[in-house]
């Protein structure tokens, strides 16, 4: 009876995903959304062209924003002396909070970076030299800052472990973390694997309809759609090794 | 979780503050702040080495009291 229940749902599920589906390709259409379809190959033409101008406003919204977080954490005397800090000390609070915005701001501007750089690249740029020093430049910055906050924080806590430009530094600093810690990094790994896996339909759709719409074409389907088979097995790969240890 | 303590109690006794106090058994500061705060509660491992620092039993620094909805 409820496996009948259960295959009735998923049908139903399937059924009113189709309708939606339907109904707004429907209704896109007969808005003549259409005319629109080189909308895809403009933007992109946009985005190329104005791409150092892009770069430069990354690095105002988020590379500047990490220095000013950084610095103030620094500024921020951690306590570590004398006071046994029987009330909370907001000082470490607010430590905390600064180092985790800078590191956040820092990561932004990291993959953005990458993603303005893979649009700069093109002939169509008019600042293509420009662009491609601009990202070298700020890469190095952000990777240089990225470096040090894990070596004042490796300084501060000398229990953390792991050789901040070393490709197993992730592994390292991961062993060496605390159970709590541990616990936060795997709960925040599933909750973001549960979104993502969301985000990823919600974007292939997006796409799929981008196609028959904007000629986007077939690229971005098979590499969303790539993106998300990667995800789905590199999560039940570990999964197996995990259980394995 | 309804595990209460009185590790704060135990650590003024000591004079220690939370940075010490994890470096002895070998977690962060904030780790420490955390079960301070009732917000995590310790593996049976850290739970045992904090006793043994604080020179009390486990009982002594961690109190569990049933939720009336599980029992």
């Amino acid at each position: 009876m409820k496996n009948k229940k259960d295959a009735l749902k998923l049908l139903l599920i399937m059924l009113v995903g189709g309708i939606v589906g339907a109904t707004s390709s429907t209704v896109l259409h007969a808005l003549e959304i259409d005319r629109l379809s080189d909308l895809g190959p403009r933007l992109m033409e946009h985005l190329v062209v104005h791409s150092l101008w892009y770069q430069i406003g990354a690095v105002v919204i988020f590379f500047v924003p990490t220095l000013l977080w950084l610095y103030k954490a620094k500024k921020i005397s951690v306590d570590d002396s004398e006071d046994i800090d029987l009330e909370e000390d907001p000082n470490n609070q607010l430590f905390d909070k600064y180092l985790y915005r800078g590191l956040l701001f820092n990561s932004v501007y990291f993959v953005i970076g990458f993603i303005l750089f893979g649009l700069s690249a093109d002939i169509r740029n008019p600042f293509f030299w420009s662009s491609i020093v601009v990202f070298l430049v700020f890469m190095f910055l952000s990777s240089y800052i990225e470096v040090k906050v894990v070596r004042s924080m490796q300084k501060a806590d000398p229990m953390k472990k792991g050789e901040p430009t070393s490709m197993k530094f992730n592994k390292d600093f991961l062993e060496s973390c605390d159970e709590a810690e541990k616990l936060q990094i795997y709960k925040s790994g599933y909750q973001s694997y549960a979104f993502t896996q969301t985000a990823i339909m919600i974007i292939f759709i997006i796409m799929f309809v981008s196609k028959l719409h904007f000629e986007l074409g077939n690229l971005p389907i098979l590499l969303v759609g790539g993106i998300w088979l990667l995800q789905l097995l590199s999560y039940f790969y570990y999964a197996a090794k995990n259980e394995k240890n | 979780m309804p595990l209460n303590n009185s590790l704060k109690m135990y650590r003024a006794k000591l004079g220690i503050n939370q940075a010490e106090m994890g470096r002895l058994v070998g977690v962060s500061r904030q780790t420490i702040s955390l079960i301070e705060r009732g917000d995590y509660s310790p593996s049976v491992t850290l739970a045992i080495k904090l006793a043994r620092i604080c020179e009390a039993t486990v009982e002594d620094i961690f109190i569990y009291e049933e939720n009336e909805d599980e029992k």
